[in-house]
């Protein structure tokens, strides 16, 4: 008879050892897979559209691919692949809450940020905002980032949501919203599976050096629009029209082109008449 | 015995040879305020690269921290673009510092002369003299930064090229002690000093 193994009433080391490693062999393989589904979908918007205007220009993801988006898409992709892998997701989620409720909420969320000094003609400094939230937390020791990514990453999902809102280049097509969302997340996703996976010491320091800049460049550029010189619309200066001279200024022919040979509009008569001079050889009709 | 030395022979053929691509690039004018003018990614990206003074400081740094090493490797080049910024704000508000040039031409004598003595302070005296002259380097461009045409993608490329050169001086530093021993990282240094002599003196 054979003998039956007996059922074990706790798992094993050995067993929760082996399901974690599974688990996380299916989390890659799915982020991979995710990946690579990125990629097909954008190829094939860059392609529909080449295809159908024959330029990029007004391609749907033109926007979200301008570096000033993609900094701090990194830089929230490398946070999240340097956390601990339980706390990603409350992450993610949390930073998908902010993003999604700043599309419901934008009217509110724009008089908020309108007060501050050139928010107004700067899409509401979004994209300074987004990248020091980032640096900021990128910065932090890697320990240390859990706390404050979840207390500050629904602001920069905010930011980011309100930065892909504004930033339509096709004035409201229905598919850029559905489009842009996800690649932004899979562009997160991205940068998070590459530090995810490259878990090497220089990657810790090297991401904390990317934060400095973050910082950097939020605070630089945040303070170049706030501090902008022209804040305002300033009419052309004005200009002293020329004397009258008495030869009805205004109505003399400008261009000579419209002076040419043929049958033209007779023009006003130099001797005040009222009855107009007609071209040199032509003659008055009855 | 012979290979050991033909390697080294190598090392210092490839560090020389970098080193003459450095001092032969063209238009290496000394870094300015510019009065007007537009700009944008580009042009904050060439920013730090085109001007000898700029480029001299921000590779010192990051080959200081090299020699410093330990924490400092890192510690100075994430520091640095910190405070930068404190000057950046100060120059964007137009709030008047005298002597920026002066600053940044001693900077680049302090920084060359610290990796030519091999000078070691504490870390806190290290991150304060990198941060005074960061605040020169960050006035100058933020100076420069409410008449650019594109101020974000100015911002963006010239914070992305100062962290470049960064890591550029931390690779040399780095490379040149392994492959020739710490004391060959003396020479840039001596150089970088002399280079800022030249600026303070003209």
């Amino acid at each position: 008879m054979a003998e039956q193994r007996p059922r074990l009433a706790h798992p094993q080391p050995g067993n929760s050892k082996q399901q974690t490693s599974r688990l996380a062999r299916f989390g890659l393989g799915l982020a991979v897979a995710a990946v690579f589904t990125g990629v097909v979908v954008v190829a094939l918007s860059a392609g529909w559209t080449w295809f159908a205007q024959g330029t990029l220009d007004h391609w749907l993801l033109s926007t979200t691919f301008t570096i000033e988006r993609l900094l701090p898409l990194v830089g929230a992709g490398f946070l999240l692949g340097q956390l601990p892998a339980r706390f990603r997701l409350p992450v993610l989620l949390i930073l998908g809450f902010g993003l999604v409720s700043a599309l419901i909420t934008r009217d509110t969320l724009m008089l908020l940020l309108a007060p501050l000094p050139g928010a107004a003609t700067h899409f509401f400094l979004v994209g300074p905002i987004a990248c020091l939230i980032v640096g900021l937390l990128l910065v932090l020791p890697a320990q240390m980032r859990f706390w404050p990514a979840m207390i500050l990453m629904p602001s920069f999902g905010s930011a980011l949501g309100l930065a892909i809102y504004f930033s339509d280049p096709s004035l409201h097509d229905r598919f850029y919203l559905p489009l842009a969302l996800p690649v932004a997340l899979w562009l997160i996703l991205i940068a998070a599976l590459v530090t995810g996976l490259v878990t090497a010491a220089w990657t810790r320091i090297g991401v904390r050096v990317y934060g400095s800049w973050l910082v950097a460049i939020g605070m630089l550029y945040g303070g170049a629009y706030m501090a902008s010189k022209q804040t305002q619309l300033v009419p052309p200066p004005f200009v002293e029209p020329p004397p009258a001279s008495g030869d009805y200024p205004g109505f003399q022919p400008l261009l000579k082109s419209l002076d040419r040979h043929g049958p033209q509009r007779p023009v006003l008569g130099t001797d005040h008449s009222g009855i107009g001079d007609l071209p040199p050889g032509e003659e008055r009709g009855t | 015995m012979r290979d050991r030395n033909k390697e080294r022979l190598l090392a210092a053929g490839r560090v020389a040879a970098a080193a003459a691509f450095v001092a032969l690039m063209p238009g290496l004018a000394q870094a300015h305020i510019v009065q007007g003018g537009s700009g944008g990614f580009l042009q904050g990206f060439e920013h730090p690269l085109s001007g000898a003074d700029h480029l001299l400081a921000m590779f010192s740094v990051g080959l200081w921290g090299a020699q410093l090493g330990g924490r400092n490797v890192w510690a100075l080049p994430i520091t640095f673009p910190l405070i930068m910024v404190l000057g950046g704000i100060l120059g964007i508000a137009g709030v008047p510092l005298p002597a920026i040039e002066t600053g940044i031409a001693l900077s680049i004598v302090v920084l060359g002369a610290a990796i030519a003595f091999v000078w070691r302070p504490p870390e806190w005296l290290a991150l304060t003299v990198i941060g005074l002259f960061a605040i020169c380097h960050g006035y100058a461009h933020g100076a420069e930064l409410p008449v650019a045409a594109d101020p974000a993608d100015f911002a963006i490329g010239f914070v992305i090229a100062t962290g470049l050169i960064h890591l550029a001086g931390i690779g040399v530093g780095l490379g040149v002690s392994r492959a020739l021993g710490d004391r060959m990282i003396r020479i840039p240094g001596g150089l970088i000093a002399v280079g800022g002599l030249y600026f303070l003196v003209t």
